[in-house]
């Protein structure tokens, strides 16, 4: 039962035929949504390491701009994006910067919301191929830009059939490294105090 | 005002000199020094030779806090891989040690400087040992530390023990500490469990590594 999840993800994958009609469910899904909020499981394979290193958190996410990412294990990490500005909380420090002011933040921001809406594939940034297997439909994204083809080889992004929300991400490096981030008791569209989105 | 001025840059560069000169007498202070060729006897290594070692990692340079997990892992006979991962997951820089020296193979683009990469490789050198090994070296006691070894080079190197291992390293560059470097050891677990690192200079440098459990 357990491995049900894990076997979903690895079943093999065709291309989407009506692509037209999966980017609009895709569009839809980001249109209707307003707030989503879960825990993740982020597992990092390093090719160098036999181990994964994992760690845990939760997300809020709340129309248009506001992103809350919060690590519990295993070190308390928060970053905190308020429109334009952001906050990152560690153990020891908390910084706060405005991302207009800063090219990295603000393209992190700009895929980290697309990704969390799943519009990253309108961005000219990648090139999108569309997968689907009988549970999930997986978006190939392809970087396109000089920046991005040195920090990511693709990024993969799995939504269930009903197109709901991103069931899963992931990250694959030049060098196959690969971030996965899975999504669990996920609530679309609860309602969220804005509060937890303070920048001070 | 002016006449005061002089002397408060007088007095300034009377003090600035004693302290330097404190921080250096206390290894030449009545030092006596063998000869010697630093092994694996010498002190307790800080890496385990074949487990991956997790620290939880921070730092600071110019105005840039950065923090994540630091990898370091032996990947064969002669090499070894530090990888510093953001929580994010995102990969800042992979730096491969080998006895030749150390290679970035890779570099976050933005944080790609040659004197900040060359800086941080420099100082992870330092803090984790690597190349120390058949080093020659003059193992000192002096009135001030019970035993030191001294280790000659562009910059001075002073390593600094207890009964427990390694608890201090510090450079100089003539009579100008270039870093400082702090370790402090479980003797129930047998590791070091925190490594700090203070770069002086015109680039200061933070770094500070917290051992992972596991």
């Amino acid at each position: 039962m357990l491995l049900f999840p894990v076997v979903c993800f690895s079943q093999a994958f065709k291309n989407v035929k009506d692509t037209t009609a999966l980017k609009l469910k895709i569009e839809n899904m980001s249109k209707a949504t307003t707030s989503i909020e879960a825990d993740f499981t982020q597992e990092k394979n390093l090719s160098m390491l036999s181990e994964k290193i994992v760690s845990k958190g939760h997300f809020a996410f709340k129309k248009d701009n506001l992103l809350r990412w919060e690590y519990n294990a295993p070190t308390k990490y928060l970053i905190v994006i308020n429109k334009e500005k952001i906050m990152i909380r560690d153990e020891k420090k908390t910084g706060k910067y405005d991302m207009s002011r800063n090219k990295v933040f603000k393209e992190i921001n700009d895929i980290m919301i697309a990704c969390v809406q799943g519009t990253i594939f309108k961005s000219n940034k990648f090139k999108t191929v569309y997968y689907e297997n009988e549970t999930f439909y997986k978006l190939e994204l392809l970087p396109q830009t000089k920046n991005m083809k040195d920090t990511f080889k693709k990024i993969n992004l799995y939504f269930d059939k009903t197109v709901a929300s991103v069931a899963k991400m992931e990250m694959v490096e030049s060098n196959d490294d690969l971030t996965s981030l899975d999504f669990s008791n996920k609530k679309l569209n609860a309602p969220i105090n804005e509060t937890i989105f303070t920048v001070k | 005002m002016l006449r005061s001025t002089k002397l408060y840059l007088r007095l300034s560069s009377v003090l600035c000199f004693g302290l330097i000169s404190c921080q250096l007498h206390k290894y030449n202070a009545s030092k006596k020094c063998n000869e010697v060729i630093i092994d694996q006897t010498s002190f307790k290594s800080i890496l385990q030779p074949v487990a991956a070692t997790k620290y939880k990692t921070g730092i600071d340079v110019l105005k840039n806090h950065l923090t994540g997990i630091m990898v370091v892992k032996q990947t064969d006979s002669v090499t070894i891989h530090l990888v510093f991962l953001t929580e994010l997951g995102m990969k800042l820089f992979d730096f491969e040690v080998k006895p030749t020296g150390i290679n970035a193979v890779y570099v976050f683009e933005p944080l790609n400087k040659p004197a900040l990469i060359n800086s941080l490789k420099r100082n992870f050198n330092s803090m984790l040992m690597f190349n120390i090994y058949n080093k020659q070296a003059q193992q000192c006691r002096s009135r001030k530390i019970i035993q030191f070894y001294s280790i000659p080079g562009k910059q001075t190197r002073f390593i600094i023990l207890d009964s427990l291992g390694i608890k201090k390293q510090e450079t100089f560059n003539g009579h100008r500490k270039a870093s400082k470097i702090e370790y402090m050891f479980d003797p129930k677990t047998k590791t070091y469990t925190q490594i700090k690192c203070v770069q002086y200079g015109i680039v200061k440098i933070r770094i500070e590594l917290n051992l992972l459990k596991n």
